[in-house]
């Protein structure tokens, strides 16, 4: 631990070196520094670009992004202006590489130069028909990379021009350059919502925000092909790192916010309730604007806790009883408002909460604050607020690290999901025995088989889970629609609903078939329903699955990582017998001998429907 | 600092060499990291540290230390 603490501390202390002054050529530097890096408590992502330009100038700046959201890239270029090459063979030097992320980054003035160059030339038909021809193209790459890897990939849509072919006509003409090339986006993003985990880096997008003449610089293309500047280089990097990091399950889960001049002007304990600047004028707006932000992560899933040094009530009451305050005391998940330092505060909330310190992102408008914080807990994601309140929203809404690959219903309401396990903590103190406990909750657990409608949230948790998981095998949609689709697996979820409410789906098991045996592949389980017996029901439903299907024993596989520790002892506890002989990476349990049983508190176990 | 300390920081970052290995001969044709990729940066590099900006012409012809040297001294950097 204290080896990957300090390993922690050198990677950080690079990339802040860096932060300080970014020049391109220290980007260089620290790439260079940080590629020669080896910690396993990293994990890989295998990055492969193809190209119809010079995009190697993007690896450094690639590099240090991809470590700062706490993946470790190897990255690989494909030949220059060559992607069928790469895709239409599956034994080219992009399958033999096996990566985890494809990227295709392709530039109209190469690909489809009739949509850049003389396009006033062009009539409507010719414009369509180049449309056409581009969104074909590029989904034959596409389809061809679906065919032969589960990787994810990522494709480029189209720059708009800055100075389009009709000028100030341009966004009303029927042959407008610009209206023409944002349909061309739109339709490219619905073909590929069609395309499992396959989507877009919103070029359009990335290079509005760096802007043109700051992203990019056309010496360089004519020079080198090589048509990005330093800015957009590292806002597509940052792009590629935060696709790479929701993979590799290395997004954030919690925001935890100080409260005094950072969700509000002033000091509530000092100024009171109508002295602080919350409100629809300057200078409160910029906190309401601030708060809209925050409750937008809400909604998506993201969990909200405050850390304060205040008097709990002195601050609460701005929550339930400030009238231009959007936050409200049921959004958040946990709070800590008290005199004590803010890093131990940080530690009790991730502890409340059952999700890891380095699912935390704490934002404070005191630097004090934040570089105690920094000192004390280097795994949590520190943002630096700037001095001027009217930025914060605009500092947020940058932060690239909550972002997922899927979002679903749970996520929508996980708030309420939290607040329901604080209920149900209460009736933990009142009831007398455990037993009694888990009774009184009228749990019903059902088990299914990976369906369509399920597929997203069954790859996200194999993403996102750290606890409660064997083997830590992070699955992208397509590799689990693949696992359900092949007879000789099993992707088996649970679901949990209690008097309370319904956990939505929790735990999923996947299991390989191989004469007779039975080997699980992953098992895991939200954190939220640790200590309720779904392990050993789901244990005991894979039992039954299995002897279904004529195997005689079940294996299982403990990988150990810095965060799966509480389920080293699972097989141990659920009558499996050690590894033993030279392959000895799997416990074994023989199917005719004592089986794992669900236990008794559960009020009904279901099965929701057949494997067709 | 001066012209030549201030380069040779540069083409050691950009290159990945020591910054004592850095000197008069360094060149395309020495330095094994030197490639299209590293040439392409060393031309941001370069601009961003001098705030200058070369020309096609100049960006195509940058292949060795005295050359960025002389072209940097004609654009009255010093």
């Amino acid at each position: 631990m204290e080896e990957a603490n300090s390993s922690l501390n050198t990677r950080t202390s690079i990339i802040d070196d860096l932060d300080a002054n970014p020049t391109s050529a220290r980007v260089m530097a620290a790439a260079g520094k940080l590629a020669r890096w080896f910690d396993e408590s990293v994990p890989e992502v295998r990055i492969a670009i193809l190209r119809n330009f010079t995009a190697e100038p993007v690896g450094p700046y690639l590099t240090v992004e991809c470590f700062r959201a706490g993946v470790r890239p190897i990255l690989q270029f494909g030949p220059f202006d060559a992607v069928h090459e790469d895709v239409f063979n599956g034994d080219s030097e992009l399958f033999r590489f096996h990566p985890d992320i494809v990227v295709l980054a392709l530039r109209l003035h190469s690909f489809t130069p009739d949509l850049i160059f003389q396009f006033a030339r062009q009539t409507a038909k010719d414009i369509e028909a180049s449309i056409q021809d581009t969104i074909d193209r590029i989904s034959a790459f596409v389809g061809a990379i679906r065919q032969r890897s589960t990787a994810t990939i990522l494709v480029h849509n189209f720059e708009w021009p800055d100075s389009p072919s009709y000028g100030i006509l341009d966004a009303q003409s029927p042959v407008g350059q610009v209206p023409a090339l944002s349909g061309l986006n739109d339709r490219l993003a619905r073909k590929l919502s069609t395309i499992p985990s396959a989507y877009i880096v919103d070029i359009a997008r990335l290079l509005a925000g760096v802007g043109y003449e700051h992203g990019i610089d056309d010496r360089y293309w004519h020079a080198g092909r090589s048509p990005y500047a330093g800015p957009m280089l590292r806002r597509l990097s940052e792009e590629y790192a935060a696709f790479a990091a929701a993979l590799k399950g290395r997004n954030r889960k919690c925001l935890v916010l100080d409260c005094d001049n950072t969700l509000w002007g002033g000091i509530v304990g000092e100024d009171g309730l109508s002295g602080i600047k919350l409100g629809p004028t300057h200078p409160g707006s910029a906190y309401v604007d601030f708060q809209a932000t925050v409750l937008d992560l809400y909604h998506r899933g993201v969990l909200l806790a405050l850390n304060s040094k205040n008097n709990d009530a002195d601050a609460m009451s701005v929550f339930s009883d400030h009238p231009h305050c959007l936050l409200k005391p049921e959004h958040f998940a946990s709070r800590r408002i008290n005199w004590q330092d803010k890093a131990t505060n940080l530690r009790e909330i991730a502890s409340e909460l059952n999700i890891g310190i380095d699912s935390l992102v704490f934002l404070d408008d005191n630097h004090v604050e934040r570089d105690y914080v920094r000192q004390a807990l280097p795994e949590v994601l520190v943002v630096d607020l700037p001095q001027e309140p009217a930025y914060y929203r605009r500092t947020l809404a940058g932060l690239r690290c909550f972002d997922t690959l899927t979002l679903t219903d749970e996520d929508r309401h996980r708030t309420m999901l939290y607040h329901r396990e604080a209920q149900r903590s209460e009736l933990k103190r009142e009831s007398g025995g455990l037993d009694q406990y888990l009774r009184s909750l009228e749990m019903v657990i059902s088990f299914g088989y990976a369906d369509e409608a399920m597929i997203p949230r069954i790859a996200q948790l194999t993403q996102k889970t750290n606890q409660f998981n064997v083997t830590t095998r992070r699955y992208s949609e397509e590799d689990i629609r693949r696992m359900a689709a092949d007879t000789g697996w099993l992707v088996c979820w649970a679901r949990l609903r209690d008097r309370f409410d319904d956990n939505g789906l929790i735990a999923v098991a996947i299991v390989a078939f191989s004469g007779q045996s039975a080997r699980i592949d992953t098992l895991l389980m939200s954190c939220r329903v640790i200590g309720r017996g779904v392990e050993q029901a789901l244990l005991a439903h894979l039992c039954v699955v299995a002897e279904a299907r004529q195997c005689s024993r079940l294996l299982g596989e403990f990988l150990p990582t810095a965060k799966n520790g509480q389920v080293a002892d699972l097989f141990q506890r659920s009558g499996f017998s050690p590894p033993e002989g030279e392959d000895g990476r799997f416990w074994s349990l023989a199917l005719d001998g004592l089986l794992p049983r669900a236990p008794d508190w559960f009020r009904e176990i279901k099965l929701e429907e057949e494997k067709s | 600092m001066s012209l030549d300390s201030r380069l040779a920081d540069v083409l050691s970052s950009v290159l990945e060499l020591p910054v004592d290995e850095v000197g008069e001969s360094t060149s395309v044709d020495s330095v094994a990291t030197w490639d299209s990729m590293h040439g392409m940066m060393l031309v941001v590099s370069l601009e961003e540290e001098f705030g200058v900006q070369f020309t096609n012409q100049e960006i195509f012809e940058m292949s060795s230390y005295p050359i960025i040297k002389l072209t940097l001294l004609e654009k009255g950097v010093s």
